[in-house]
């Protein structure tokens, strides 16, 4: 299954597969932190970790922006998903809750609900 | 009238993309949007292939296109294989560039030549990629490999920093640091989370940080055009040109992506063009009407959201690129191409708060706004082209390699302007981070970082010249034939000189900014060696230090101690000074390395024979001891004077 498909599909196939996309990562917000805070064996662990704190929640903001350029959606995933792990890491530090467990679980729930939200926003209306 | 003629179709074709109705139709349309965007792509290939006087050819050429995808990938590993042996101790003052074996250049030969094959033609999409992978190997791969632990003392400090914030440290007092803090918990968050050991996250950080620049690069450009080659030459320059060494683990290599990413986005989703105005420059803000490129509100309203976000990570991270993307949107704004106005006043609000707050503890005593006390050309210029003959020769290579991309620059942009390219935003967007030259305090870097914020930009007009030095392939009854051969040379052989040229300039330095096993180990040694608390000196800032216990000691160097007077009698008194000050914690540990010795020798502050007699002063001062010495290191302890005279007190 193509989790990921970056590539604009034609409109038919488009709603399903923003379904089966959205769905993936909302399981993968709730699922990859938790196998990071596992610590497993490398490179398990630090793929785990990276993809939460590199990828997920960008992914799922950029799919908001509708983006048909693989190069911005891929630039966009990147940077957006930086930021929101500074961000993230910076504010429990701030309230002397840092952890980096906590870190990525809010990672992972920023992932689920944007790609939530993304799931149920209509922007055929 | 061809160019008048082509002007034209871009424009069509520009304009059946914008007014192809809102962004739901166009996802709905996307085959013929591609189409659209593909036609228009071969138009402004057309347009560039007359501008040089030379044919089109988008027939493919599988067998050759897998030839150069491997040759590419070859050239960039064998660049990293090949520098992968070279020890810092045995460099001289010429940095990297003159222990490298022949091979080395060879790759560097073979690599542009399969770029430059790879241009003038249709390729496919994994190609380009695949030779810019190359070029990073081949540029930046050396970063990480040179030496026996990660280059550049900075990023040690930066390691220290993330250590301590993740221990609890987070105190705005300490230092600039903890006053633009985002970055750290970042790095902290995933050094401990993927469980990777920190120093290998550092040795890999410059061709992580400049793949990810690189992405932001591409995507900013593709608002210029839809060329493959108008957007890989400038990219192929921009990787070339960035001597800057910014690229290493540093607050400054994320916040040039966020800054690169929010203008790619500004540009291509938040971008507005004017319809109805009237023709000229003179007249660009009198008539017509601003109109968003993009008619989906929804998608809008989202991106200027993320692009908040993406602004407050980028303020709460750097205190310099914050300011050049407020000054870089407002020439967005003021050429009318931005459907944001009050963006940059919403990221100069986000900048103005951070300072009246969080960073208030930094900024008092340390102005971020004004002149450096040098003055800038001092600053920035003369005073940093100093030194031994070959540190001098280094810096001649760099100033040579930036004029070289900026006056392929400006004959780019004469073409362009010729060429009736009125998009102002990539003239506005290479010369406003040069604005902020006069404008901010950066400790004499400013014209360092003004040059890498603008580089992506100089580069696309960089291109232009050599756009048509590309090869033209000749028709054949089978397909493509042969490339013209003359061009071809010509091209490769300057990107060869201009690559050379790069890694002589970026590796200038790796004789003293680059270390050894012997000099980590000494480094690692201070803080058993060393009381908490106390005050450890090393020869240089050039020191794999402070990647631990950064907030246990206070850290200083000779450089920095004896800034008034490098002469060996005059330095050892300061720091016999600094020793008896600081009686109350027993004295000072100094570290004198191989690395340091060579930064002080090769910045002009100190020659080997006045190294050698400051050591010697060291060692003749009364109770110090040696107190751990290898290969390249030796640890002292100097205690206070038992005795201080009348007037040491």
């Amino acid at each position: 299954m193509k989790l990921l498909n970056l590539r604009p599909a034609p409109r038919h196939a488009r709603l399903a597969q923003l379904e089966r996309t959205s769905a993936a990562l909302v399981c993968l917000g709730v699922l990859t932190p938790w196998l990071a805070a596992m610590q497993p064996v490398q490179p398990i662990r630090a793929l785990a970790a990276a993809s939460v704190m590199l990828l997920l929640p960008g992914i799922a903001v950029a799919r908001l922006l509708r983006l048909g350029d693989p190069i911005l959606f891929l630039a966009v995933a990147l940077a957006a998903s930086l930021a929101f792990t500074v961000l993230t890491a910076t504010g429990l530090m701030y309230v002397g809750i840092w952890s980096w467990q906590l870190t990525l679980t809010l990672l992972g729930a920023v992932t689920a609900v944007l790609a939530g939200i993304s799931g149920l926003i209509d922007d055929s209306t | 009238m061809t160019d008048i003629a082509d002007r034209r179709a871009s424009d069509v074709a520009a304009r059946q993309l914008s007014d192809a109705g809102d962004r739901r139709a166009r996802d709905a349309e996307d085959q013929q949007v591609s189409d659209v965007a593909e036609d228009r792509q071969v138009t402004e290939v057309v347009a560039d292939r007359r501008a040089a006087d030379g044919p089109v050819n988008t027939r493919a050429r599988p067998r050759l296109d897998v030839v150069i995808g491997v040759l590419a990938l070859l050239c960039g590993g064998v660049a990293v294989w090949s520098a992968a042996g070279a020890n810092p101790a045995d460099l001289g003052d010429g940095g990297l560039a003159p222990s490298l074996p022949p091979v080395f250049w060879v790759a560097v030969v073979g690599l542009n030549l399969a770029f430059v094959l790879s241009l003038g033609r249709r390729v496919p999409s994994w190609l380009s990629p695949a030779l810019v992978t190359g070029l990073l190997l081949l540029l930046y791969g050396p970063a990480s490999v040179l030496g026996e632990a990660p280059r550049i003392a900075v990023s040690w400090r930066h390691l220290g920093v993330a250590d301590a914030m993740a221990n609890g440290v987070f105190d705005p007092s300490i230092d600039v640091y903890f006053n633009w803090p985002g970055f750290f918990p970042g790095l902290a968050t995933f050094i401990e989370a993927t469980g990777l050991p920190p120093l290998q996250v550092a040795a890999w950080a410059p061709v992580v940080n400049v793949a990810l620049w690189s992405l932001g690069v591409a995507a900013a450009l593709r608002a210029f055009t839809r060329d493959k080659d108008a957007i890989f030459i400038p990219l192929w320059l921009f990787l070339i040109g960035n001597w800057i060494d910014q690229d290493y683990l540093s607050p400054q290599a994320l916040g040039f992506l966020l800054l690169l990413v929010i203008l790619a986005l500004t540009l291509r989703v938040l971008g507005a063009t004017v319809q109805g105005g009237a023709a000229g420059l003179r007249n660009f803000w009198r008539a017509g009407t601003r109109v968003p490129e993009l008619d989906d509100g929804r998608v809008r309203r989202r991106t200027l959201a993320l692009v908040l976000l993406l602004s407050v990570a980028l303020v709460s991270s750097h205190q310099l690129t914050p300011v050049v993307l407020a000054a870089s949107l407002a020439g967005l704004v003021l050429v009318r191409r931005s459907w944001a106005p009050l963006l940059p006043v919403i990221v100069g609000l986000l900048l103005v708060l951070w300072m009246l707050y969080p960073a208030s503890t930094y900024l008092v005593g340390h102005p971020m706004f004004g002149q450096e006390e040098a003055g800038v050309v001092q600053a920035n210029l003369t005073g940093r082209v100093a030194g031994s003959p070959g540190h001098i020769a280094i810096q001649g290579v760099r100033i040579a390699l930036t004029i070289a991309v900026w006056a392929l620059a400006a004959v780019g942009v004469a073409q362009s302007w010729r060429a009736g390219l009125r998009d102002l935003r990539p003239y506005v967007l290479a010369i406003v981070p040069f604005l902020m030259l006069p404008v901010l305090n950066y400790g004499g870097e400013m014209l360092l970082r003004v040059t890498l914020f603008s580089l992506p930009f100089v580069a696309f007009f960089a291109a232009r010249p050599l756009a048509g030095l590309r090869p033209r392939w000749r028709h054949t009854a089978s397909g493509l034939g042969r490339p013209g051969v003359a061009r071809a040379l010509v091209l490769t052989l300057l990107l060869s000189v201009l690559c050379a040229a790069s890694v002589t300039a970026k590796y200038g330095n790796a004789r003293f900014d680059s270390f050894t096993d012997a000099e980590v180990q000494a480094a690692g040694a201070l803080a058993g060696l060393a009381p908490a608390g106390s005050v450890l000196v090393a020869g240089a800032t050039a020191t794999p230090w402070a990647s631990q216990d950064y907030d246990g000691y206070t850290r200083r160097t000779v450089q920095s101690i004896c800034e008034a007077d490098f002469a060996p009698d005059a330095c050892v008194r300061s720091l016999r000074g600094l020793a008896d000050h600081e009686a109350s914690t027993g004295g000072i540990t100094l570290l004198l390395t191989r690395g340091n010795q060579a930064s002080l020798e090769m910045q002009g502050q100190m020659s080997d024979d006045d190294f050698a007699r400051f050591e010697e002063g060291i060692q003749d001062l009364p109770g110090t001891k040696l107190l751990f010495t290898n290969r390249d290191a030796r640890v002292y302890h100097l205690a206070p004077d038992p005795a201080p005279t009348g007037s040491e007190l």
